[in-house]
């Protein structure tokens, strides 16, 4: 038991890593889209996604007033962007383009080059040193391209344009900067500089009290529907066969306003919306819709077990023995298909995320799911990222005792790889 | 069986209906002075507060969903073939290494992980379905590495790779056909899933943003509620309805005929 227990724990930890890469290739790497430019909207100034990415962590500093370019000579728009690691400088329609190389030289290098440099024949710039050139003289010039990554910014003549600096973080170490945060519960902050990891906590318990009484609830029910169906059969077990069905087709989103409407606001059986004292009212409703979506899934699934444990010969010879019928179901019919029942709604866990997601939302009940869709709304990636990797490690967790359990009530479950 | 069968061709002719625009009306169109008409002649199923034709929105939602689903679906069911395909049968070091992948994206709450690439993405068509398949890949996965395990036993593949076949004439050739009821199933059911998860995204803001698909409505139609016009909701609620319950049924008859050992998607 023991060496099962740390062979499933070892398991759990190599998921775990797995869950922490997916994460890592969704939000970090880039591949689906760059961090900084999803939160700001790619026309954002080049100063704000420099702030961004400050704020994500690509760049370790952020100098966005390193100097002040100005062109002169007829009226012209350039468009400062990075190539690479040079700057390069071109003119709106994209006839004439100019690159200052970047690597190997020191800020002051550059900008010494830059300042009386004609980037197209007829136009001369200069320079003026802002607040950050003294300060960063001797940094790499690389920085200046590196600030201008993703952003594009113009030049126009007689109005000057803010160079930036930055230190860009290489990505093999902000990945593993990452990883590390996530796993000492290091959530960093939202949009709007609050700390992610207090409100999580203090969210969680008003999702789990959401959440936990209707998945209780909807099991039982299940359950209890279920055993009722497999012994009548007939034409209950018919009817509750094809209502399972139909109540799997019915579709979250459009199905709790609608009970909402009807239940809250034409019958006035429960408070509509809203979340203070006393909160239990708040949740009556909520959980009761829950329930009532959540259970059909379940309730063929518990079906089609109790139908299968009601053949089994145990089955008649104890009613041979003349038991009563239920007390076969309960002491054991029941007791035979709880294992199933309990490694099945651990397989159904994640789907309380999105339970959580819509009813919330629905409701205003300040839980992990309001978080999480608010998140979404106004594009904020660290909640995203933190809530997705806390529900996905606590699904490990309860997976693994829920694995425990199971062996330990049933030695042939124990015996399975 | 039949009668599933019959709806669901309705259904598909019904959709390719609205994307012909042979209904006549056009969802985009809003009649200024009948906005939150109730259902009657002219609307036969009224107008929302902006003033759009309600029977046109559904009917192009319809569509909407039509397109994601079948392409969501096919796509995961696509890649969780081959992937488990391949896991099934050299085992080793390529099962390991799928078994994980697919085990550390499970541990997931799938509509969050779908919800995040979809974020990442950004809002559309595409994205949507990109996110849905990238993630329902799984549940396809599962059971056909397990059925694969089990083909891979059988006498007639033993027969076949005993007369000189390579892993690429037994796995497309003999396997593949034993496994393609299980898919058809697959199939069914993540069409299902694809459709409900697309109208999450959109009415969530993350999928599709510009075409009135079944999300925006439901949004849209939550509006009208309030100010006491169900009928944009009920008319999305009741379409989604006639399409995955017919799915579904459609599903279950497939499974019990041909597969009773197929999964349900998580």
């Amino acid at each position: 038991m023991l060496a099962r227990a740390l062979r499933r724990l070892l398991s759990a930890a190599g998921l775990a890593a797995g869950v922490s890469l997916i994460l890592l290739l969704v939000f970090d790497s880039g591949l689906l889209g760059d961090p900084a430019l999803i939160e700001t909207g790619p026309k954002a100034s080049a100063q704000r996604i420099g702030e961004a990415r400050l704020r994500l962590g690509a760049f370790s500093a952020y100098e966005p007033r390193l100097a002040t370019l100005h062109v002169a000579g007829p009226p012209q728009r350039f468009v400062l962007r990075s190539a690479g690691d040079a700057l390069e400088l071109r003119t709106l329609d994209g006839s004439q383009r100019w690159r200052v190389p970047l690597t190997g030289r020191t800020v002051q290098q550059a900008l010494a080059e830059l300042d009386g440099a004609s980037p197209a024949p007829g136009w001369r710039l200069s320079l003026t040193p802002g607040p950050g050139a003294q300060e960063r003289a001797q940094a790499p010039a690389s920085g200046i391209a590196a600030a201008l990554r993703g952003a594009s910014q113009s030049l126009d003549t007689g109005r000057g344009a803010e160079l930036a600096w930055a230190e860009a973080v290489p990505a093999w170490r902000r990945y593993g900067r990452r990883i590390g945060e996530l796993f000492r519960g290091d959530f960093g902050v939202t949009r709007t500089g609050q700390p992610i990891g207090a409100e999580l906590w203090s969210r969680a318990r008003r999702s789990l009290a959401l959440a936990v009484p209707a998945f209780l609830l909807s099991t039982a029910l299940a359950l209890a529907l279920a055993l009722w169906a497999a012994v009548r059969r007939g034409w209950l077990d018919r009817v509750l066969a094809v209502l399972s069905v139909a109540g799997m087709s019915v579709s979250w989103v459009a199905a709790i306003p609608l009970l909402q409407r009807w239940l809250a606001a034409d019958l006035r059986w429960f408070p509509i919306y809203g979340w203070e004292p006393p909160y239990w009212t708040y949740l009556l409703l909520p959980i009761l819709i829950w329930t009532v979506l959540g259970l059909w899934a379940d309730l063929r699934f518990y079906r089609s077990l109790a139908l299968e444990e009601l053949h089994q010969e145990y089955v008649r010879n104890a009613r041979a023995q003349g038991l009563g019928g239920a007390r076969v179901l309960r002491r054991h019919v029941l007791r035979n298909i709880l294992v199933p029942v309990l490694a099945q709604s651990v397989s159904a866990l994640p789907a309380l995320a999105l339970g959580s997601l819509l009813i919330e939302r629905f409701f205003g009940v300040p839980g992990l799911g309001g978080y999480t869709v608010d998140a979404v709304l106004s594009g904020d990636q660290a909640v995203l990222r933190a809530v997705t990797f806390l529900s996905a490690m606590c699904f490990l967790l309860f997976q693994w005792l829920a694995d425990l359990a199971c062996a330990w009530a049933d030695p042939r479950y124990g015996a399975r790889p | 069986m039949r009668k599933w069968v019959a709806l669901l061709l309705a259904y598909l002719v019904l959709g390719a209906a609205a994307a012909l625009h042979l209904v006549g009306a056009d969802h985009a169109v809003q009649h200024y002075g009948r906005e939150s008409v109730p259902p009657g002649a002219g609307f036969w199923l009224g107008t929302d507060h902006l003033g759009r034709d309600v029977l046109a929105l559904t009917l192009q939602g319809l569509r909407i969903s039509l397109q994601v689903g079948t392409v969501a679906a096919g796509l995961a069911v696509s890649l969780g073939a081959a992937l488990g395909m391949a896991a099934g049968w050299y085992r080793g070091a390529v099962d390991r290494a799928a078994v994980w992948l697919s085990s550390a994206v499970a541990a997931i709450p799938a509509i969050l992980l779908i919800l995040a690439i979809g974020f990442m993405l950004g809002q559309g068509y595409l994205s949507a379905i990109a996110a849905i398949a990238a993630v329902s890949w799984v549940g396809v996965f599962r059971v056909v590495r397990a059925e694969t395990e089990r083909q891979k036993t059988r006498d007639y593949v033993l027969a076949a790779r005993g007369a000189g076949a390579g892993t690429l004439q037994v796995l497309p050739r003999h396997i593949l056909p034993n496994l393609l009821p299980m898919l058809l199933v697959q199939l069914a059911l993540h069409f299902v899933y694809a459709v409900n998860t697309e109208v999450i995204l959109s009415f969530l803001g993350v999928g599709v943003a510009e075409q009135p698909s079944w999300g925006r409505t439901i949004l849209f139609g939550v509006h009208d509620l309030a100010e006491g016009h169900p009928w944009p909701l009920a008319a999305v609620t009741v379409a989604m309805f006639g399409l995955i319950f017919p799915v579904q049924r459609l599903a279950d008859h497939l499974r019990d005929r041909l597969d009773p050992r197929a999964a349900a998607p998580r």
